[in-house]
């Protein structure tokens, strides 16, 4: 009885807001004009909206298929054993522990141009002679906030692609070693369809998860230069938050949740087919 | 008939009881407490201790008043009062950030407080005219400010020395030194142009002084201080990551001497004191530079606002302590904690003898203009566009005339 209540009630307010012309003083007096679709309108006419779309596909499109492989290929590797092998694999869930807020000021540090590691690394090495600005060049920003989500995404890609291998029989293996299946043929017919399942749900998961992602690009970039790295979440933060247009901030949020949804669904039905 | 005398004696114990209720609460705003509830954002130090200090002073003046913070993270403090409010626990004394004002004010989370300061012993004219401006909206005020902040360039003594070179004074000025002291790695100016308020009101001073204005992005004036403001990053001359800078990281730049001359907040000031001493650098605070002088600068900093749900005995207690405290010996030491100019002038004066190098500050904060004077409770997002403008212009995305055009667009759908 409560369980719809609260998970719809959030939902359901964020798109009646959006209908709304939400004030900080119909927030108090609790009277907020109804506008219709003036809210969405706006926001379509909105210049910024295709530039926060193509960003955020870009980012999540980006995100989801590097973190994956190399999921996938340190997965592999661990799957094996060799010394510190544990260790190694522990460590390498650290980014994912760590509070968002807290790798995110590292990073910055480290993107930093005239002081920065990743600079004074590339400069050594003869790759650039002058400092890049990775976080305030307009090409360069998305870049760099995508190599950020793609570093703390990589463990949470081991860890379900890991267990997925564990899964998978060695007798299957043995069988294929006997009908004379080299290893790129191994993986290709035993690993990859063996860990089909896992794969769904990490990509669903992590899909949703990088939609939303907020944090990292905010405090890295704060959508900037300019708009040049503002993604839908970014952008729906800033018009109902910094610009205090909660109607328009809320439009966009009904955007990013339509999106969302869409991926849960497309999942829903892609599982159902598989086991009908 | 003996209807009629329960009657008569139900409505004399009636009129009995309020007298008594009358009686005691009129007694109460004397002896009884008086507790005002407080929402600010000064969590940090040393704001932290120092606001502290100035209640406490305020309850030790005032027998029976206690204050009850609740202090939330900056970015939160306008969305934390209008949820209270709407709760009806909103707060008595609203701290501020001085152009939230009108906002605040039009959603109805403040009271106006004009029929106190007319009776009130505080001379409303010794105020600096911008900063007092900044607590009213529609033409009422809501309360006011106890000291107030802006940036002025810092330079290095040095550095000018061994160049030769005096300080600037105009946009031709500023091009020329910051050129002539740009070497190697080391720039010849910064400011902080972060994706926020602080790239707008550090260009505010910019636009002003050439003759624009907030509701008028796109007048040649307004595109012309825009294309002066980020050549400097164009020319190399300031550093391009000052797009993701706050007034901080232009003062760490300072000290580690990787640029002449650093357009920082007042606040820094305390910090810079202690971090040149240890690095023995000389500096100097000269105001902004403008397009012919010094311009007309915004200027930041709270405003004490009495909220709407105050009772008069809370009002009264409220006024009493923002008054009382606007004496040169107790609003000084809380100024020169803060990196604050008092805005009380016979106050500001003995603070500047005391503390000469905030004197470039207090000069700004004499002209200063509010940020809110043309645009009121719109200044949020008309600061993000501007913002918006001022990062696409300086990263090479967009011409001065194009940013601004969009961002008027912006500002006024």
């Amino acid at each position: 009885m409560y369980l719809p209540g609260l998970l719809l009630y959030p939902v359901t307010y964020n798109v009646l807001v959006s209908f709304k012309d939400m004030t900080l003083g119909a927030i108090i007096s609790g009277h907020a004009p109804w506008v219709g679709l003036s809210n969405i309108r706006t926001v379509l006419h909105d210049p910024v909206l295709p530039l926060a779309f193509r960003n955020t596909a870009i980012f999540t499109a980006v995100s989801l298929s590097v973190q994956y492989v190399i999921g996938l290929g340190l997965a592999l590797l661990f799957n094996g054993r060799f010394p510190l092998g544990r260790t190694l694999r522990a460590l390498l869930l650290l980014p994912w522990l760590m509070p968002g807020i807290v790798a995110t000021a590292a990073w910055r540090f480290m993107f930093d141009a005239d002081h920065g590691v990743i600079d004074g690394v590339l400069q050594q090495a003869g790759v650039t002679s002058h400092p890049i600005n990775w976080l305030t060049t307009p090409t360069l920003a998305l870049v760099s906030v995508t190599v950020v989500n793609i570093w703390i995404g990589i463990a949470f890609n081991l860890v379900l692609l890991h267990s997925g291998l564990q899964g998978i029989g060695s007798e299957l293996y043995e069988a294929a070693a006997l009908d004379g299946a080299g290893a790129w043929r191994r993986f290709w017919h035993v690993t990859l369809p063996g860990l089909k399942g896992v794969s769904a749900i990490l990509l669903v998961l992590g899909c949703v998860y990088t939609l939303k992602q907020f944090d990292i690009i905010y405090l890295l970039t704060g959508g900037g230069p300019g708009n040049a790295s503002q993604v839908l979440s970014t952008y729906s933060y800033t018009l109902s938050f910094v610009d205090l247009r909660f109607g328009l901030g809320a439009a966009v949020g009904d955007m990013l949740f339509i999106l969302s949804f869409a991926v849960a669904v497309a999942y829903a039905i892609g599982t159902r087919k598989r086991f009908l | 008939m003996y209807r009629r005398t329960a009657l008569i004696l139900t409505a004399v114990a009636a009129v009995a009881t309020a007298v008594a209720v009358v009686a005691a609460r009129a007694t109460a705003a004397h002896t009884d407490s008086v507790t005002v509830s407080v929402l600010d954002y000064w969590g940090d130090e040393p704001a932290n201790s120092t606001f502290n200090k100035l209640l406490a002073y305020c309850e030790s003046h005032q027998p029976g008043l206690t204050f009850k913070r609740n202090t939330v993270p900056q970015a939160d403090l306008i969305t934390k009062a209008v949820q209270l409010a709407a709760a009806h626990t909103a707060p008595d004394l609203v701290v501020s950030d001085n152009p939230n004002i009108p906002e605040l004010a039009q959603a109805g989370v403040l009271q106006p407080v004009d029929q106190l300061a007319a009776k009130s012993k505080i001379d409303l004219k010794q105020f600096y005219p911008g900063p007092l401006s900044s607590a009213k909206w529609n033409g009422h005020l809501y309360g006011v400010p106890i000291g107030n902040n802006g940036e002025a360039i810092v330079y290095n003594k040095a550095m000018f020395k061994a160049a030769g070179l005096k300080p600037p004074k105009s946009w031709a000025d500023l091009l020329r030194v910051a050129k002539a002291l740009k070497k190697g790695t080391r720039y010849g100016f910064a400011v902080s142009a972060q994706n926020n308020e602080l790239a707008t009101w550090n260009w505010e001073g910019q636009l002003w002084s050439n003759g624009g204005d907030l509701d008028n992005l796109t007048s040649a004036k307004s595109v012309q201080a825009m294309t002066f403001w980020a050549s400097l990053v164009k020319k190399g001359l300031s550093p391009k990551a000052e797009l993701n800078w706050g007034s901080g990281d232009v003062e760490q730049l300072f000290v580690k001497r990787g640029v002449a001359m650093g357009q920082m907040g007042s606040w820094e000031i305390p910090i810079l004191q202690k971090d040149a001493a240890a690095k023995h650098i000389a500096w100097g605070v000269i105001p902004q530079v403008g397009a012919h002088g010094i311009p007309v600068t915004p200027f930041g900093g709270e405003v004490m606002a009495v909220g709407a749900g105050a009772d008069s005995a809370k009002v009264a207690a409220i006024w009493t302590c923002l008054t009382s405290v606007q004496k040169p010996q107790t609003l000084i030491s809380f100024d020169a904690q803060f990196g604050y100019v008092p805005t009380w002038k016979p106050a500001a004066a003995v603070f500047l003898k005391k503390y000469p190098i905030y004197s470039a500050f207090a000069k700004q904060l004499a002209t200063s203009h509010s940020r809110t004077a043309k645009v009121g409770a719109k200044y949020d997002a008309v600061s993000k566009a501007i913002s918006t403008a001022i990062q696409d212009v300086m990263s090479g995305q967009e011409s001065a005339a194009k940013a601004l055009s969009q961002a008027q667009k912006a500002a006024t759908s």
